[in-house]
């Protein structure tokens, strides 16, 4: 019963396990690292303590998965498909700005990963700091300090050219860092 | 102990972005935003653009995972085999995510639609503006409905109190709905929907807003249960309401014949 009760608190994750999988991986990729996560979490059910924190216990499992994978292929395995994506957030001409999602997706793919990760981590999950900081293996402090500056990142390459705030828009970057 | 209203930091401007300030703090950011119109530009595009991320991976929390990932969690295969043989095994169930007991689906035979269970999937099963002897007493109205003795499950041996009950759907679908919770504060709802016909079918399972959906019909009643407990306990419950009807509740039927077989999980 508790087995299987696990179990179930599991797959209740795994829709937010992929989307997460998703900012890390192409889309095969992604499934790929959910299988493994999914795998190891099942092997290690045992480990977690119920009571505590489900989501939290498998989306680091899931991170370092795609860590200790990455260390293996030595790959750059992340990109946003621009082949759906259209449309945009916000309205045009009004104080709510104006965001074009390809833009955004490009700009996330530009981004180095270790900032990605924490972005997209907070942004479609909405996990506190220091719960994205045990997740990710890092401190509070380095959550805050990717978060602001990835988000200056995003703002300026999306700001459709124009500058914010009077502020130089400083070049994209093409290189990511890779763990 | 907080910082004075004017001194608002870098850390709260971004746990202000991601919500998470407390109402007091909350507002006198507002009141810096207020005050700052530069600020403010710059936190409503970090607002958006939080915004924008989620709706750049919709679809991937929306769509229906593989079943190579839900066949990793059907118990009753990874009981008995490695993982190689849960992948080939659950290749061939349709229902991998919610397959619980072995034979309890029959994974070929497509399921049976009932109303209530297809509105509480499309999650619009509405509460239903009841009148007189349905509002007051909706157990005793379905038991006049269909002509039959029929009480709410009991089912404190299981450590389920019942707590809530009313009538939901449409004046021409109504269905009763029973709420119960357990010592820890967990509920579950069971719906009895009346039907204009007779006969009995094994308990079927399906998703509804990520939690286990059992159903089956019993005599001229559609039952339908979800909770937030898992399917195996859900199963057990189910099992606990039908085995429980009343004998003058249901006709004599070839019940042992749809019963599920004995799990191999116990």
């Amino acid at each position: 019963m508790a087995t299987n009760d696990t179990q179930w608190l599991i797959a209740r994750e795994l829709p937010r396990l992929r989307r997460y999988a998703r900012t890390l991986r192409d889309s095969a990729g992604a499934d790929d690292l959910v299988q493994d996560c999914l795998e190891r979490a099942l092997r290690k059910q045992n480990l977690w303590r119920h009571g505590s924190n489900m989501r939290a216990w498998l989306f680091r499992i899931l991170y370092n998965v795609h860590l200790s994978s990455l260390r293996s292929s030595n790959r750059v395995p992340y990109a946003v498909s621009l082949d759906d994506i259209s449309g945009s957030v916000g309205e045009q001409g009004r104080q709510i700005p104006h965001i074009e999602l390809g833009e955004l997706a490009r700009a996330l793919d530009d981004l180095p990963a270790e900032q990605r990760e924490v972005i997209t981590l907070i942004a479609l999950e909405g996990l506190r700091y220091d719960e994205a900081a045990d997740v990710l293996g890092i401190n509070m402090g380095t959550v805050r300090s990717r978060l602001s500056r990835g988000r200056a990142a995003l703002r300026d390459a999306t700001a459709g050219g124009a500058a914010l705030d009077g502020r130089a828009r400083p070049p994209a970057p093409h290189l990511r860092r890779v763990k | 102990m907080t910082d004075p209203p004017d001194r608002i930091s870098e850390m709260d401007l971004l746990a202000y972005v991601d919500g998470h300030l407390e109402p007091a703090r909350r507002e006198e950011v507002e009141g810096h935003l207020a005050e700052h119109p530069g600020v403010a530009r710059r936190i409503a595009r970090d607002i958006a653009i939080n915004d924008g991320i989620r709706q750049l991976f919709e679809a991937p929390y929306l769509e229906a995972p593989p079943p190579r990932l839900t066949a990793l969690l059907q118990p009753s295969a990874r009981r008995v085999s490695g993982f190689k043989e849960i992948r080939r095994a659950a290749a061939a169930v349709i229902l991998v995510l919610l397959g619980i007991g072995g034979g309890w689906i029959a994974a070929s035979s497509p399921p049976a639609v009932f109303p209530v269970v297809e509105q509480i999937r499309a999650g619009t099963l509405a509460a239903f503006n009841a009148q007189g002897r349905m509002a007051e007493q909706p157990v005793a109205w379905l038991a006049e409905r269909i002509r039959q003795a029929v009480r709410a499950p009991q089912l404190a041996q299981m450590g389920y109190q019942l707590t809530g009950q009313g009538v939901v759907g449409t004046a021409t679908r109504p269905a009763v709905r029973l709420v119960y919770v357990d010592r820890m504060g967990r509920g579950i709802e069971i719906f009895m929907q009346p039907r204009w016909a007779d006969g009995e079918g094994r308990i079927q399972v399906r998703e509804a807003n990520g939690r286990a959906l059992l159903y089956w019909i019993d005599g001229p009643v559609v039952f339908a249960l979800t909770g937030d407990v898992g399917p195996e306990k859900l199963r057990l419950l189910a099992e606990a309401i039908r085995d429980e009807a009343p004998a003058e509740a249901a006709p004599v039927s070839p019940r042992s014949a749809t019963m599920p077989v004995a799990s191999e999980m116990r």
